[in-house]
This record gives structure tokens, C-alpha cells and sequence, in this order.
């Protein structure tokens, strides 16, 4: 059975090798070939993201056996309403294509959901056993911003564009 | 073995360059050495600032007492590294975003079992009597962040002790 594998370092090239074929016509073949390349590579970076959000939705699920004074310093476990609210913002940084790279219990009492990137920016979600529910921005260099997270879906989207930005290194935390 | 609280005198200030101690879960970093925020209680649990968050004062300690179940409660913590920061890192002012300010600073607590164990307390600025503040959410987060951002991994201190002894 014939079978056709994406080679790593996509390089297309379409060689006509009788010459009859037109320009216009290698270009048409060459754009047709590449989508259906861009699509294969895409589909593979949705799997693996959606391994990841299963993984950190499968840990979020596991912190309701968290016991009190998990880390001997006397934080309370997080509560079953915190893991609930966790668990719609995973939902939604999934819908946004946005994982976090780690799912906790806070020392504060209840849940961390925590970024991290390649620059000097790290941001995370908690949401507390006190209703609290907010997204903390900040850099290696100790500058920070607390912002709400809010009801409506549009500005959880807005404010999740943001988050986004800022993970990709734009200076949303303030001194 | 650490200090218990009959040996060691809570009246002796807190030196500029002294270390205080904290045990992190070492599963809990975002990177080699680096530590997130949410490791960090900055609220009260009971009302009072033995809530506040805890740490271990070096001028009666060693990093290695952080780990000792007799200053985690009893609780196995030997897997956990030790972090530190200096008196002098500790940031003395958060603002929240409404604009007041608290002092932060560290007060020796010491524990029966524990004699070093202090907190990082909190306080309306200028509050010559230091009564017991809760910061407001804002400027907790930015001392969380701050604690963070400037702790360090205990373990070259604790070398370095082993080879003076």
C-alpha cells in the first residue's frame, strides 16, 4: 500500500518536468498543495493542544482530594465552588486556545492556573475558596497587575487577547 | 535539630542581610529554580498575623530546619527545597491599586518546637503600632509577586555552612 508522510522541514517545490504545464497553472497546483499542508501540520497542533487541556482538565478534577494544609504551611484545600469556577475558565482558555502550563492548588486556598513563556512575562489565574476569581500579569522584574475576571464572554475574550499578548512578551504588568 | 522557642530571643532585631527561610514543593516550580506566585499565603487564615506567611529567621536557623517535622507540623516536607530572601529584599511598601499603602516586614513568631519561626507581616504605612493589616488584594498579589521574583534556592547557604562547621 502506498503511503504519504509530511516531511518535517516543509519545503515545496513542484517541478514540471515535461515543461507543457503553465506558469499560472504550477503556481494554482503549488497554493492547493501548501493548504493542504498548512491544514495536516495545523491538525496535529490542535491534537496535541487538546492532549494538554485533557491533562490539566484530569489534574483540575484531582485537586478535590487536595487534604487541608496541603503544604504544611496551613492553607486550606481548595473548595469544590473554586474548582467549579476553575474549571469554566479552563473551558474558556480552551475556546481561546490558551493552556496553561500548570494546574495547582493555591497556598491562598483554592486553584492556580499558571503561564509561563519564554520571555521574562508569566501571568496566572486563580480562582479562591472566597469567590475571588483574577488573573495576575507579571515579570521576572517583580512588576504586576491584578485584573478581574470578568462575566460577560466578551470581555473574558477581550481580556484573554491580552493575556495573550502579554505571554508573547508586550509590557502589561506596571511598576 | 532545630531551636526550640526557650532558645532563642524574639527581642533581637532582624538584621539587614539576615535570611529568611521557606520550603517550596520542588514539583511546584515554573523552571529550574524559579518560583510562582501562588506558592505564597499572604491572608490571614485566622484573623491574626500568625496567618500571615511564614518563614524561618537565619540568626537561629539552618536552611535544613525548614524541612524538619518539627517546624512543618509534623508533616514529611524532606522532599521540598528550601528558598530564601534577605531582610532587605523584602519590598517595605505594597499600594494597592486604590492607592493606600502597607508596610511589610518580617516579625519573629517563635513556635514551641520552631524558636525560629517568624512571618512576614503587614501593616498600614506609617502605623507606628504595627497593627496586624490585611493588604488589600491588589497589593497582596504584589507582594506575593515580589517575594517570588526575588527568593532564591537555599541550597549554596547551606553549603556553605556545612563547610565553615
Amino acid at each position: 500500500m502506498l503511503s504519504f508522510a509530511v516531511p518535517d522541514a516543509i519545503q515545496v517545490t513542484v517541478v514540471d518536468s515535461f515543461e507543457v504545464s503553465s506558469s499560472r497553472d504550477i503556481r494554482a497546483f503549488e497554493d492547493r498543495f501548501r493548504q493542504t499542508i498548512d491544514l495536516s501540520t495545523g491538525q496535529s497542533e490542535f491534537l496535541t493542544m487538546y492532549d494538554v487541556f485533557k491533562r490539566q482538565a484530569n489534574v483540575l478534577n484531582r485537586l478535590s482530594s487536595v487534604p487541608d494544609d496541603w503544604n504544611g504551611y496551613g492553607s486550606p484545600a481548595p473548595s469544590d465552588e473554586a474548582i467549579g469556577v476553575a474549571r469554566k475558565i479552563l473551558n474558556t482558555l480552551w475556546m481561546e486556545r490558551l493552556i496553561p502550563g500548570r494546574v495547582l492548588p493555591s497556598a491562598e486556598g483554592g486553584v492556580a492556573l499558571v503561564f509561563s513563556s519564554s520571555n521574562e512575562n508569566r501571568a496566572v489565574i486563580e480562582t479562591l475558596n472566597s469567590n475571588e476569581a483574577f488573573i495576575l500579569v507579571y515579570d521576572r522584574s517583580g512588576n504586576s497587575r491584578t485584573l478581574d475576571w470578568p462575566e460577560s464572554p466578551k470581555a473574558q475574550h477581550e481580556l484573554l487577547l491580552r493575556l495573550k499578548d502579554h505571554l508573547k512578551g508586550a509590557r502589561l504588568a506596571v511598576a | 535539630m532545630p531551636l526550640r522557642d526557650c532558645e532563642v530571643d524574639p527581642s533581637r532585631a532582624f538584621a539587614a542581610d539576615e535570611l529568611l527561610y521557606r520550603r517550596i514543593p520542588s514539583t511546584e516550580e515554573i523552571v529550574s529554580g524559579e518560583i510562582d506566585p501562588t506558592r505564597f499565603n499572604s491572608i490571614s487564615f485566622n484573623k491574626g498575623i500568625d496567618g500571615a506567611p511564614s518563614v524561618l529567621r537565619s540568626q537561629f536557623a539552618s536552611p535544613m530546619d525548614a524541612l524538619h517535622p518539627e517546624c512543618s507540623g509534623g508533616k514529611d516536607v524532606s522532599q521540598q527545597r528550601v528558598y530564601y530572601i534577605r531582610v532587605d529584599e523584602l519590598p517595605p511598601v505594597v499600594i494597592s491599586q486604590d492607592g493606600k499603602e502597607f508596610s511589610v516586614y518580617p516579625l519573629h513568631r517563635p513556635l514551641p518546637t520552631c524558636g525560629a519561626h517568624s512571618v512576614i507581616g503587614s501593616c498600614m504605612a506609617g502605623d507606628l503600632t504595627r497593627t496586624y493589616t490585611v493588604p488589600s488584594r491588589t497589593a497582596r498579589n504584589d507582594l506575593r509577586v515580589k517575594l517570588a521574583v526575588r527568593m532564591r534556592p537555599a541550597i549554596l547557604v547551606e553549603r556553605a555552612n556545612n563547610q565553615r562547621a
